[in-house]
C-alpha cells in the first residue's frame, strides 16, 4: 500500500530540492543569462552583449575561437586515443582475474590494480611527472637502457600525450576492470558448457558469449569514460602544462584559462564555449547510446 | 595443458600487479632519499642511505605548504559532504519509493535531467553562485554544492521499491510516523547500500581536484589533492620532497582504500547499476 502523503513528503525532498535548485537549475539558466553577458569575476556583470560569444567562435579571424576549436579537437584527441586503450586494458585484467582460481593471487591483482583509483589525480600527476622527467627520470633510464637517447616526455609530441595517457590509464583502468568483472559475473556459467560441449574453441566462445554479454556495461563504461575524459584538465595542467605550444591543452584548461585569465577575466565567453562544448558531449553521448542500441544482432 | 594456462594466468596477474605498484615504490623510494642521490645518474633503486629529511621538510614550512591543515581540511569537507549527501539522498529516496505526493513526476523529471546536464555547463555560473553566497575560499564551497546530485536518490528509491514493505505497513498500522519507520525499520534494511553510498561520496570528494582548485585559493584553506599542486610548485625540482609529500597526501587515501576495500568495489559496481 502506497499512502498518499500529499504535501507532507516535501519535507523529505526538501532539503534535496533546495541544493538542486541552488546548484543545478540556477546555475544551469544563470549560466545561459551569463553566456550572453560581458562579465568579469571582479566586477561582475558589465554590459549585454547577446549572441556575440557564440557568433564569434565561427568567425575564423578570431585567434581565441582557434584556441578554442583546437582544445576541443585535443580533447577529442585524447578521447579516441584513451577510451579505447582503457577499455581493451581494463576488460583484460577482468578476464585475467575472473578466470583465475586461485584466491590469493586474485586478492593481490584487484588490490594491485585499484589502488591508484584511490589516490588524488594531482598525487598521480606529480608522481608520473618526476617519472617522466627528462633529466634523472626513470622512464628515461630505462629508454637509455634500451639504446635510445633520451626522450622529451613532457615537453615534445607525440612523447607529451603518452605522459597525459600512461598515468590516465594507471589511475582509471581499476574502476573500469571491476565493472567488467560485475559484468562478467553475470554471464550464466551454463552457457560456456553448452557451447564446449559443442566443441567451440576458447576464442569462439569468447566472441559469441563474453563480448555479447558484457554489452550492457560496457556501452555504460564507454558513455562514462567519454564524459570523464572531456573533463581532462589536471593531467595537462600538472605534467605538461598543455604544450608543447597549445598541443596538450584540452577544453576545460583553455575555459579556465578564458574565465579566470588574471588581468583580463571573460566568464561569459568562457561560458558561451562550455555550453558548445556540453552541446557537443551531450550529442556524442547520444550518439554513442544509438550506436549500440541499434546493432542489435 | 589446462594446469599450465592457469600458471600463465597466475603469473601474468603477479607481474601486472607488480608493474602497477611500480610508480608507488618509486614514490616512497624517492621519498627516502637524499636530494643528492635522486639527481644522480643512474639512478639507484634503492636508498643508499635513509633519510626523513625530505618529510621534515615539507612539514616544516606552514606559512606556504600547511600539510596538516590541509588533511584536515579535506577530513572535514569529505566527511560533511558524505554525510550530509546520504542523509538527504536517502530522505528523497524514501520519499519517492513510498509516498505518492503533487508534482511527483515533475521532480522525477528534474533527477534524471540532473543526470545528463554535462558538469563542464555548470563549472562557472556554480562558481559565481558559490562567490555570490560569500563561500569562495571556505570549506562551505566544497561540502554544499555538489549535494544537488541525483544519483545516490535515484538509487537508493531503485533500491528501496525492491524490498518488502509488511514491517513497514505493520508499523504504520501500530501508528507510527513516517519518519520513525525511516529511521527504525528502513534505515536497518538499507544498511549496506547507505554505507557503500557514503564511501563512494567520501572518496569523490577526498580526491576532487578542479573544483577546490578554482574555489580555494589561500594556503590555509586548500584540501589535499589542491596542496599537492601547491606542493609541486613550492619544491619544484626538490623530487625528494615532493615525492615526500605525494607519499603524505596519497597515504590516507590508500589506508582508507585498504580499510574500505570491500565497500569500495561494491561502490564501483553500484555505479554502474542504474544503466538503462
Amino acid at each position: 500500500m502506497k499512502r498518499k502523503a500529499g504535501w507532507g513528503a516535501y519535507p523529505y525532498i526538501l532539503p534535496h530540492l533546495v541544493f538542486y535548485v541552488g546548484f543545478l537549475l540556477v546555475p544551469f539558466f544563470g549560466g545561459i543569462y551569463i553566456s550572453l553577458q560581458r562579465w568579469s569575476i571582479f566586477k561582475g556583470q558589465e554590459a549585454f552583449v547577446g549572441l556575440k560569444y557564440y557568433l564569434r567562435l565561427f568567425d575564423g579571424d578570431f585567434v581565441r575561437a582557434g584556441y578554442f576549436w583546437k582544445s576541443l579537437w585535443v580533447t577529442a584527441q585524447f578521447v579516441i586515443y584513451c577510451v579505447p586503450a582503457l577499455i581493451a586494458i581494463s576488460l583484460a585484467l577482468a578476464l585475467l582475474l575472473h578466470a583465475c582460481k586461485n584466491k590469493w593471487i586474485r586478492v593481490v591483482g584487484q588490490f594491485s590494480f585499484l589502488v591508484p583509483t584511490a589516490i588524488a589525480v594531482s598525487v598521480i600527476a606529480v608522481i608520473w611527472r618526476w617519472i617522466l622527467g627528462y633529466e634523472v627520470g626513470i622512464a628515461n633510464f630505462f629508454v637509455t637502457h634500451l639504446g635510445l637517447g633520451k626522450l622529451p616526455w613532457l615537453t615534445d609530441v607525440p612523447w607529451a600525450w603518452v605522459s597525459i595517457i600512461v598515468p590516465t590509464l594507471w589511475m582509471a583502468c581499476g574502476w573500469n576492470m571491476v565493472l567488467f568483472l560485475v559484468g562478467l559475473q553475470t554471464i550464466p556459467e551454463s552457457l560456456y558448457e553448452a557451447a564446449e560441449v559443442d566443441g567451440a574453441s576458447p576464442w569462439q566462445r569468447f566472441l559469441n558469449i563474453t563480448l555479447p554479454g558484457l554489452k550492457p556495461i560496457t556501452l555504460f563504461v564507454v558513455i562514462t569514460q567519454i564524459i570523464a575524459a572531456f573533463n581532462l584538465f589536471a593531467q595537462p595542467q600538472l605534467l605538461t602544462l598543455g604544450g608543447p605550444g597549445r598541443e596538450t591543452t584540452p577544453v576545460m584548461m583553455f575555459l579556465f584559462q578564458e574565465a579566470f585569465e588574471p588581468r583580463y577575466p571573460r566568464l561569459g565567453s568562457s561560458m558561451a564555449m562550455g555550453f558548445v562544448t556540453g552541446a557537443i558531449v551531450f550529442s556524442i553521448v547520444y550518439a554513442v547510446h544509438f550506436l549500440f542500441s541499434r546493432q542489435k544482432d | 595443458m589446462r594446469r599450465t594456462r592457469e600458471r600463465m594466468r597466475a603469473l601474468a596477474i603477479v607481474v601486472l600487479a607488480g608493474v602497477f605498484l611500480l610508480p608507488i615504490y618509486w614514490m616512497v623510494v624517492t621519498s627516502l632519499k637524499s636530494e643528492d642521490e635522486n639527481i644522480a645518474w643512474p639512478p639507484t633503486f634503492w636508498p643508499g642511505e635513509c633519510t626523513l629529511e625530505n618529510y621534515r621538510e615539507v612539514v616544516s614550512h606552514p606559512e606556504d605548504t600547511p600539510v596538516f591543515l590541509w588533511f584536515r581540511n579535506s577530513l572535514v569537507a569529505a566527511t560533511s559532504y558524505s554525510v550530509l549527501s546520504v542523509a538527504i539522498a536517502l530522505l528523497a529516496g524514501y520519499a519517492l519509493a513510498r509516498m505518492e505526493f503533487p508534482g511527483k513526476r515533475l521532480y522525477l523529471i528534474l533527477l534524471l535531467v540532473g543526470m545528463a546536464v554535462p558538469a563542464i555547463v555548470l563549472l562557472i555560473p556554480s562558481f559565481i553562485v558559490v562567490d555570490a553566497l560569500g563561500w569562495t575560499d571556505t570549506l562551505k564551497a566544497i561540502i554544499f554544492p555538489h549535494l544537488g546530485n541525483t544519483f545516490a536518490i535515484l538509487l537508493i528509491a531503485q533500491y528501496l521499491k525492491k524490498l518488502p514493505r509488511d514491517v513497514e505497513d505493520a508499523a504504520r498500522m501500530d501508528g507510527a510516523s513516517s519518519l520513525k519507520i525511516l529511521i527504525h525499520i528502513v534505515v536497518p534494511f538499507t544498511k549496506p547500500i547507505l554505507l557503500t553510498l557514503l564511501v563512494l561520496n567520501f572518496m569523490a570528494n577526498w580526491n576532487d581536484y578542479f573544483w577546490p582548485f578554482i574555489t580555494l585559493y589561500s594556503p590555509d584553506m586548500r584540501t589535499m589533492p589542491v596542496g599537492m599542486a601547491t606542493l609541486q610548485g613550492r619544491f619544484f625540482h626538490f623530487y625528494g620532497s615532493m615525492m615526500a609529500g605525494a607519499v603524505l597526501m596519497a597515504l590516507p587515501s590508500i589506508l582508507l582504500f585498504i580499510l574500505v576495500q570491500r565497500y569500495y568495489i561494491r561502490a564501483i559496481g553500484l555505479s554502474g547499476a542504474l544503466k538503462e
